[in-house]
């Protein structure tokens, strides 16, 4: 597997609050990799090592095969970064601003730059601080897209944006997808559920998990148990299960190693026989709340002891 | 290149009102400096002007901070700078140049005469005061934090100067106006080192801090430098430096009991005695004149006891009978007291380094005094000025010459012999003109402009045994208040 983008135990340290620890992320050529976590949990700081915005603390990272502290002005041809809070020269119009970068490329496509601003939309003559946020993040991306690059950064492209607004932006990304990868972070974890082929999912600095979709699909389940004798309550649970609640004759759990008969031999063993068992998948948006819920749950008990 | 005049046209664009601003101002300079002869006001708008226009150059892409979106874009970085410094060239010096080369033409000089200056005056513009400025700019994210930068960086100087405290009254250091350029050139260097590496540290890796760090610690060493270089040492440069048209061998000091005088002195040294040694230069031919430049002493007892006057006393120096041939100088040092009463009426060696220039080979002009200015010799502009004076002008800084003005009724007067030594054809300073000016006799309808070229400059040793120290000093009174 070749991979656009690989980190090597990345951290970043501001003072004494530890950003990013020794991250260890690859992302593989030609894949949407939604980047997703709890706010503060280092997405953006990646993102700006990434794009050598800022130095890492210690570690390393590879973009497009160079490390991302010595990428050059010509990688920057190869290069897509869109980011909810990127300075733009904002007294340009949008015809100016999309002219004005046309030089910089050598790929530069007039026909894909003038069928985004179609796309989207986009007044040509409008001064870009005259724009809206989302037509200000179409304009962003209309002047990354025309260039095809080989590797698209999203930082939060959806903050703020209006259903409609971050429809539009989606058909945009998905025009370029297949020769780009494409690396997007984000909350909106249903939008990225809906077109992401990876999620990485990063929380204090941490990377919990980092895997293809369609695996992490299969490997969550919401288990919900109905036992014959009635379910004890016990604190030394299965690494594997998360937020287990136990009441009266029902277990419910979410299995993050959802195995099916995996799962009913080991409720068996600590319950006894199953009277009914149904394992659901989970949407993205549920695996994230679980998993932010038990790293919450994790530090309070840590706290606590 | 191609991608920095893209950069460039995209910042005129961007700036255009500035732009427009700081050509109106230099117009307005120049309309000021020419029309009404009071241009103060104009050339603080148009410094104004020049740096807020450079700081928006180059805040146009900022360096420090990490959301600015070229950052991403493949912006080469040696083009941004290069468009940076031609937009600062074109649209701030550029403007300048032509403003002030109007004054220039205006008064009468000749391009000729005028262009090398002016060219030279731009370049130290460019690179001791833009540069700088950019540099600054580069290190700031916004005209707010530039100013508040400007300021705390002239503050921080001033402080500097005032807790280190020099080791010489600085008023006593600018009556060196022969070596005084070499202080300037300390600024000057000081602010090209300073620029220089935090252009290429911020262009080249957008390091901020160590930038701010490099303007910190260049900036103490320039002060450090600009404070502490002794007048010895700038005297010992000149020496070594100016071209020399005479033999320093003809050069003879000897000491001249009968030439005692004392100068007048202010308050200074309260306590000390003044000591007079006068000197008697003999070899200087009939037809050059010898200019006192500085003296440094050694006293030295017959017990061993010795006091010097060190890099940081200048003694007073003077030739009473100015002129040309040889020369009786002057030198007053002030001794101090526990010095003095241990050395007086005991046998005293005085040894002394005695530097002086010469000046001869005159080049000449008979020009007509009249109103309007008549380009006369060594680019100067000679016309006439209120209450009979003769009026001569130099561009930028009056020459390295001691120029004369010589009527057919006989008369003979110097403009002036506080002239610099500088081998620069100008300096820092922005007024265009340096004038000079003497009285000239009723009915005089001509004048001949003599400039005495410079033939070197010396340092001469003298030594003197048995120095009769009571018989050639005087105490300096305290003041009353004490007594």
């Amino acid at each position: 597997m070749t991979t656009s983008i690989r980190t090597c135990e990345l951290s970043k340290q501001y003072r004494r609050s530890l950003i990013l620890d020794d991250l260890n992320l690859e992302v593989p050529e030609g894949s949407i990799f939604g980047l997703v976590g709890p706010n503060g949990a280092g997405k953006t700081t990646t993102i700006k090592i990434l794009m050598n915005l800022i130095q890492p603390t210690s570690g390393r990272a590879e973009v497009v095969g160079r490390d991302s502290r010595h990428l050059r002005s010509a990688d920057f041809e190869r290069i897509g970064y869109v980011s909810e809070n990127q300075e733009m020269p904002d007294w340009m119009t949008v015809d100016q601003f999309l002219a004005y970068l046309r030089p910089f490329y050598t790929r530069w496509d007039n026909a894909i730059a003038a069928e985004m601003v179609k796309r989207f939309e986009l007044p040509r003559n409008r001064k870009l601080r005259h724009l809206s946020r989302g037509m200000w993040m179409k304009a962003a991306l209309a002047s990354t897209l025309a260039y095809r690059p080989e590797l698209l950064v999203l930082d939060e492209p959806f903050s703020g944006l209006d259903p409609l607004m971050r429809d539009d932006f989606i058909q945009g990304i998905l025009h370029q997808a297949g020769e780009t990868t494409i690396l997007i972070s984000s909350h909106d974890l249903a939008d990225i559920e809906s077109f992401a082929s990876h999620i990485a999912f990063l929380d204090g600095g941490r990377l919990r998990f980092s895997e293809e979709m369609e695996s992490l699909s299969k490997r969550f389940r919401e288990v919900q148990v109905s036992v014959a004798d009635g379910a004890q309550g016990s604190t030394d649970w299965p690494e594997d299960w998360l937020l287990v609640e136990t009441s009266g004759a029902r277990v419910r759990f979410i299995d993050t190693r959802f195995n099916a008969e995996r799962t009913l031999a080991e409720v068996h063993r600590r319950f006894g026989p199953v009277a009914q068992m149904a394992a659901n998948p989970m949407p993205l948006r549920a695996i994230f709340v679980a998993m932010a819920r038990n790293s919450q749950k994790a530090a309070a008990k840590a706290g606590t002891t | 290149m191609r991608q920095a005049f893209h950069i460039l046209k995209k910042d005129v664009l961007y700036a255009r009102v500035e732009i427009c601003a700081v050509l109106a101002l230099a117009g307005l300079y120049a309309w000021t400096s020419t029309e009404m002869k009071v241009y103060i006001v104009a050339e603080l708008l148009l410094d104004i002007g020049a740096v807020y226009l450079i700081a928006k150059l180059i805040h146009a892409e900022k360096i420090p901070g990490d959301r600015q979106f070229w950052l991403t874009r493949p912006y080469r970085r040696s083009s941004l700078l290069a468009a940076k410094l031609l937009g600062i060239l074109l649209l701030v010096n550029v403007p300048i140049f032509v403003a002030r080369l109007y004054v220039l033409l205006y008064e009468g000089f000749a391009t000729g005469a005028v262009l090398g200056p002016l060219l030279w005056s731009h370049f130290l513009l460019f690179v001791a005061v833009m540069l700088p400025m950019s540099a600054v700019a580069s290190a700031t994210a916004g005209l707010v934090p530039f100013t508040f930068s400007i300021l705390a960086l002239v503050a921080a100087a001033l402080v500097t100067v005032v807790r280190i405290r020099p080791p010489w009254d600085l008023a006593v250091r600018l009556s060196l106006a022969g070596s005084q350029w070499m202080w300037e050139t300390i600024a000057v260097v000081a602010l090209i080192a300073l620029a220089l590496p935090v252009l290429y540290l911020q262009y080249r890796a957008r390091r901020t801090w160590m930038s701010r760090i490099v303007i910190a610690v260049v900036g103490v060493c320039a002060i450090f430098s600009y404070l502490y270089l002794p007048w010895t040492t700038a005297a010992a440069i000149q020496t070594a430096i100016t071209p020399r048209r005479l033999a320093a061998e003809a050069l003879k000091v000897t000491f001249e009991p009968a030439a005692r005088y004392f100068y007048t002195r202010g308050m200074l040294n309260r306590g000390d005695y003044q000591v007079d040694v006068p000197l008697k230069i003999d070899g200087v031919p009939r037809d050059v004149e010898l200019i006192p430049d500085g003296i440094s002493f050694r006293f030295e007892a017959a017990d061993g006891t010795a006091w010097e006057s060190g890099p940081y006393v200048y003694p007073a120096l003077g030739k009473r009978m100015p002129g040309p041939g040889p020369a009786i100088l002057n030198a007053n040092v002030d001794l101090p007291p526990g010095f003095y009463s241990r050395a007086k009426g005991r046998s005293l060696k005085v040894t002394a380094d005695v530097y002086v220039s010469l000046f001869g080979q005159p080049l000449s002009k008979t020009i007509a005094i009249q109103g309007a200015g008549v380009n006369a010799v060594d680019g100067l502009l000679c016309r006439t000025g209120p209450f009979r004076q003769l009026l001569c002008m130099a561009p930028f800084g009056w020459p390295s010459r001691i120029v004369y003005a010589q009527f057919p009724s006989g008369g003979k007067l110097p403009f002036t012999r506080f002239i610099s030594y500088s081998p620069f054809p100008s300096g820092l300073a922005f007024d265009e003109v340096a004038s000079r000016s003497v009285s000239y006799p009723e009915g005089e309808r001509q004048v001949t402009i003599i400039s005495n070229q410079p033939l070197g400059s010396f340092k001469l040793r003298f030594a003197a045994e048995n120095f009769p120290l009571a018989d050639f000093s005087i105490p300096i009174r305290r003041s009353s208040r004490k007594e």
